[in-house]
């Protein structure tokens, strides 16, 4: 189960839910700054306190820099982690959406990612380990100020919720100028992918930032299922959108992925509706995370092999739709 | 909009971190934060106003805060016996109090 190809709650809207604890112990320098035997020391009574949970050590040193990368893009580490010279590991528990970055910027870096509209299973995923890991840790803290992280704008509870939404109808109609005001932030992405983060504060609890998260995402879904609903109201013009992006993802013979996300929206949005003969939202997450940069083999030009591994992933429903409709079949070798 | 970052606002001063030898700026480990207390506090206050943490508490705090309530209401226990002129369970009262004391101080030298 992976959050970008399972179907997880609101997933017509909601494609995930991220939550990110953390923790810094006492008595060790921040980041690059722990060097040589501290940062070994570290290291090994971290990984020590969580040997029980049920997580693979990954040997970060072992990886290509395509498979670091990879694990950036499936948001698993942070981009700086993966690039770190320092030593550092990786404990994933990928099945259940668990990854713990020990030795970046700060000392341990919870990740709980789940499909869906998951804030609070994510939180309960993640608080978990960080129960296993307060046993035997002392974890920087202060009455006053919270969690103490490398990150002075970013301390009290030290957690970050955040969830993935897709916005293909109501897109610049959506109301994130406004969300400031409640503590959230928004950040816009191709393929009319927004993230709305609650970022930690002193102050606030873990429960009223994914309270204030959950409660706000779901009134931006509301909207966007109206815009949607909108859209339906014109139906020739509405498929015209989604079977052209589709015509092209299927066809095209080079592919940027600046150019595939508005059309990935437009089929992803096709397929949330219903409209059929379309591969489902979850195998869109599959197909998109198939084409990444870092999933592209080294040789030859990248848009080319985008193009060829969509045509493949697309065209078997294209001729199944075709056939269908009693449209004469492709003539192509791949066919 | 914050047009200026809070991190600016940082005083400078001639000292460096016991712990990880940083000046004052970015925390260079969670020791600065109290050894840079005064340097600290203008950013601070400009990012978190007066801050008080309501979030999860770390274990070896959360057990501290709950042996200082215990103690806070038995002495509230103790005064009200004792203006109660109910000595003998002020006594008691008492008892508990000192242990309670004691556990706390044990605690604070590592010996619980």
């Amino acid at each position: 189960m992976a959050w970008y190809d399972t179907a997880g709650q609101c997933g017509d809207v909601v494609i995930a839910s991220r939550v990110s604890l953390t923790r810094d112990l006492e008595g060790y320098p921040f980041g690059e700054r722990l060097s040589g035997g501290a940062r070994e020391e570290l290291i090994g009574r971290v990984t020590s306190a969580l040997s029980g949970a049920g997580l693979t050590e990954v040997d970060l040193s072992a990886l290509e820099p395509a498979a670091l990368k990879a694990l950036a893009e499936k948001r698993l580490i942070d981009p700086e982690f993966a690039g770190m010279e320092l030593p550092r590991t990786l404990l994933l528990g990928e099945e259940r959406g668990l990854s713990v970055a020990v030795g970046g910027r700060d000392h341990v870096k919870i990740t709980a990612l789940l499909p869906g509209a998951a804030a609070g299973e994510a939180w309960s995923s993640a608080s978990e380990l960080v129960r296993l890991l307060d046993r035997s840790c002392d974890f920087a803290y202060s009455e006053e100020l919270g969690y103490l992280t490398s990150d002075i704008t970013s301390l009290g509870t030290a957690a970050e919720f955040s969830m993935l939404i897709h916005l293909p109808a109501s897109g610049e109609n959506s109301p994130m100028s406004g969300l400031r005001r409640c503590g959230l932030e928004a950040r816009a992405l191709p393929g009319d992918l927004w993230s709305i983060s609650a970022p930690p504060f002193p102050g606030i609890t873990e429960e009223e930032q994914s309270e204030r998260l959950t409660g706000m995402t779901g009134r931006i879904a509301a909207l966007e299922r109206e815009a949607r609903a909108e859209l339906r109201a014109d139906p020739t013009r509405l498929c015209d959108r989604v079977m052209r992006a589709y015509g092209i993802m299927s066809g095209a013979y080079r592919m940027t992925l600046g150019e595939l996300m508005p059309l990935w929206s437009s089929v992803r949005l096709g397929a949330v509706i219903g409209l059929p003969e379309l591969p489902s939202p979850e195998e869109l997450g599959g197909i998109l995370m198939s084409v990444m940069p870092s999933c592209l083999p080294d040789d030859g030009d990248p848009d080319v092999l985008r193009a060829a591994r969509l045509r493949a992933a697309m065209r078997p429903r294209l001729k199944e739709s075709c056939r269908r409709s009693g449209i004469v079949g492709l003539n192509t070798k791949e066919d | 909009m914050n047009l200026i970052s809070p991190i600016v606002l940082i005083k400078q001063s001639g000292r460096e971190c016991p712990l990880c030898g940083s000046k004052p700026g970015e925390p260079g480990c969670p020791e600065c934060y109290r050894f840079f207390a005064d340097e600290l506090k203008p950013a601070l206050t400009a990012l978190y106003g007066a801050p008080t943490h309501r979030g999860e508490v770390p274990r070896r705090f959360d057990e501290r805060s709950k042996r200082e309530r215990r103690i806070a209401e038995l002495k509230a226990e103790l005064a009200a016996a004792v203006a109660a002129e109910e000595f003998e369970r002020a006594c008691g009262i008492r008892d508990s109090l000192r242990l309670a004391q004691n556990e706390t101080e044990a605690a604070q030298h590592g010996l619980v």
